[in-house]
């Protein structure tokens, strides 16, 4: 279990976020979503301890994170952060190599190199392994430092939005995969993400940052609701429920970020006949209880998923 | 992770359309890749990372071999017109006058020369990985204007000491790469960024350089002369003592530096990045700067400032076999030590009996081998 208790973080005095509590259990994915600054990469680093919080504390496995080595800390977290470094003067092969770090030798051993076999298989890039990494798309490169965290083999994988530069196809795959990897390997998964529709989907829970602490924590279908988003990012959006999958798509243009009016706000308009739902006050408010990124049940899922596909 | 079963078809999940083709455009030919070793494109990533690997590895037997060749060649060349045979016999022999030129004129000289091209040659590497930027060397970190600072001082108070002038060049060029380090810490904390050490280090050469162009000011004719000269680097004065000594300041960082050529390698993919991975970065680069510049503190202090390898010879390297450092640490390496012993074979036969001093013929040598290199690549710059 990955705990994170009553976490504070502040730059410069000011404070990033305060009060933060959530928990992923091994198996599940806890999806951190937020405005832009709301402060879910520096979230991230305070679990890595990249950052010193000010106040709280980081549990892994029931040990605290901040007295751990820095060896230690990365055979239990591996972390993929959100910018892509600029020059990797390495072949694939090589950079995914890296995450065995934590494990390797000077000379990498027969596991080490097929860790590293199969973590470039899984996501597949088998066919770039000779390839420079600075030869590589955006998307390529990005899938790369994925393998590098799969192969590290933590027990916890920190992911800092790792499809903005994917395509639909490969934002798919990239998030199936931490999923599967996630319920298969019983690896838990913090992902920051800004796709909430895709958060929807992969998550089996969410973190809402805002406005300097949690605004709702919980399953996606309870916290995500039309009336949280319009509160949190400040966009009015339309729920689109189709075949029992739900989405949001935005109603109109932004309300303006200073002086918030009810008036302004409107309410979602319908469209078509696609059924609409939770246009706000008839959605209980978030609650900030039931945090526990435990594993959902993944029948369900998988139920729902087959539903997707084939309406 | 859970991967597709081991013979399954690779790039089951569609990569981009170029993938499964030839070369990205601004592949480097020459460069050790998958594409160049001509592999099956389905054959397994470790199997295409051994081929790699084992191609690297003879790239570097190759350098080294390079390297005994060019020390041949500097032994067999000289103005005293001994025959090859005459000075492979001269190596075998003591007591006659080919003996005499080979083991007290040549070897020491030609030796001085390979060990100051790897101390700089690892002094650049190390300051590249830890700066994480293609256009540093030791010397952007100061450690060159500090060691002709310390020469200079020496040199204007008049000492006639053998040793006196190398030491003070040697302290000055560590103080100057402590006072960078020191710079780091202050700015930010145990953190010590790259963009700190760069900009306190460029601070640090200036400082130096200005004092030492004072010290220029205030002394006479003859002393000036003694400083700029002792600038162009030149190895008349190697003989066994300094090589001795050399030896012992070059060659220690050298495992140290290989040692941590894993953590060189992670701090590329970035500060945060490599400490998530396990890396002490703040201890990593304080320490990869102090074994850097102690490499070519111990170069340069015998034999002034000898430019360009530092920064070229871990380029030529990389561009030869790819930027894992545990095999581009003694590549590199190999390559300055070649580079200046065949830059010193070159000055000292191009006009003989006028020896061209070596600080000048690094760089009249680099310089044309390293474009070619640059410009048939596609690539920018590593």
């Amino acid at each position: 279990m990955l705990e994170v208790r009553d976490l504070r973080f502040a730059y410069n005095g000011a404070d990033v976020f305060s009060g933060v509590d959530f928990a992923v259990a091994p198996g599940a994915v806890l999806g951190v979503l937020g405005p832009n600054g709301a402060g879910k990469s520096t979230l991230l680093r305070c679990v890595l301890h990249l950052l010193r919080p000010r106040a709280g504390e980081v549990l892994v496995d029931g040990r605290a994170s901040a007295a751990m080595g820095p060896r230690e800390r990365a055979a239990l977290l591996a972390y993929v952060p959100q910018a892509r470094p600029l020059k990797l003067p390495l072949t694939v092969f090589e950079a995914v190599l890296m995450g065995r770090r934590p494990h390797m030798a000077w000379r990498p051993s027969a596991h080490d190199l097929e860790r590293a076999d199969a973590a470039i298989r899984a996501l597949g890039l088998a066919a770039l392994a000779g390839r420079d990494f600075d030869a590589l798309s955006g998307g390529q490169g990005q899938k790369v430092l994925l393998a590098r965290a799969f192969a590290q083999e933590a027990r916890y994988l920190l992911l800092d939005e790792p499809t903005s530069s994917l395509d639909l196809r490969h934002q798919e795959e990239v998030l199936g995969l931490v999923a599967e990897t996630a319920r298969e390997r019983a690896v838990g998964a913090l992902v920051a993400i800004h796709d909430l529709n895709a958060a929807l989907r992969f998550c089996d829970a969410v973190l809402v940052l805002h406005q300097g602490g949690v605004a709702a924590c919980g399953a996606p279908d309870d916290v995500l609701s039309a009336r949280t988003v319009r509160e949190v990012y400040g966009v009015d959006v339309v729920e689109v429920d189709c075949a029992g999958r739900r989405a949001f798509l935005p109603a109109g243009p932004p309300a303006p970020r200073a002086a918030e009016t009810d008036a302004m706000r409107g309410g979602g308009t319908p469209c078509g006949n696609v059924a609409l739902r939770g246009d706000g006050a008839d959605v209980p408010a978030p609650s900030r209880d039931a945090c526990g990124g435990a594993p959902r049940d993944p029948g369900a899922r998988a139920e729902r998923d087959r539903s997707y596909t084939n309406p | 992770m859970t991967a597709a079963p081991p013979t399954a078809p690779d790039c089951r999940s569609g990569c981009t359309p170029d993938c499964t083709s030839g070369c990205a455009p601004g592949m480097n030919p020459g460069c050790v890749s998958g594409q160049a070793l001509g592999l099956d494109p389905s054959a397994s990533p470790t199997a295409v990372y051994g081929a790699l690997l084992a191609r690297k590895t003879g790239m570097l037997a190759l350098l080294a071999v390079l390297l005994v060749a060019v020390v041949l060649a500097g032994l067999c060349a000289g103005a005293s017109g001994l025959s090859p045979a005459q000075v492979l016999g001269g190596l075998a022999r003591q007591n006659d006058f080919a003996a005499t030129v080979v083991w007290q004129l040549r070897l020491p000289r030609v030796l001085m020369a390979a060990l100051v091209g790897a101390g700089l040659a690892a002094g650049g590497v190390a300051s590249q990985a830890i700066l994480r930027n293609p256009l540093a060397s030791p010397f952007t970190l100061g450690v060159a204007s500090g060691a002709a600072f310390g020469a200079a001082l020496v040199i204007v108070s008049g000492s006639m000491s053998r040793w006196l002038p190398a030491a003070s060049a040697f302290c000055f060029a560590l103080a100057a790469s402590f006072l960078v380090l020191g710079i780091a810490r202050i700015k930010r904390g145990a953190a010590g960024g790259s963009s700190v050490l760069i900009l306190g280090g460029v601070a640090i050469m200036f400082l130096f350089s200005s004092l030492t162009s004072f010290i220029q000011y205030l002394g006479t004719e003859h002393e000036v002369q003694a400083i700029v000269f002792w600038a162009f680097g030149s190895l008349s004065k190697a003989c066994w003592p300094e090589v001795a000594v050399a030896c012992l300041m070059i060659l220690p960082p050298l495992p140290l530096l290989l040692r941590v050529s894993w953590d060189l390698n992670l701090l590329a993919a970035g500060d945060d990045a490599a400490r998530s991975m396990g890396v002490d970065v703040a201890r990593l680069r304080a320490g990869g700067l102090v074994l850097g510049a102690l490499a070519t503190a111990g170069a340069i202090c015998f034999t002034g400032v000898v430019g360009f390898i530092g920064l070229v010879a871990p380029h030529l390297a990389r561009m030869l076999v790819g930027g894992d450092h545990r095999v581009l640490l003694p590549a590199a390496c190999c390559l300055g030590a070649a580079l200046v012993a065949a830059a010193d074979l070159v000055g000292r036969t191009l006009w003989q009996p006028q020896i061209i001093p070596i600080g000048i013929m690094t760089s009249f040598l680099g310089v044309p081998f390293f474009l070619h290199l640059l410009l048939r690549r596609g690539r920018e710059d590593w």
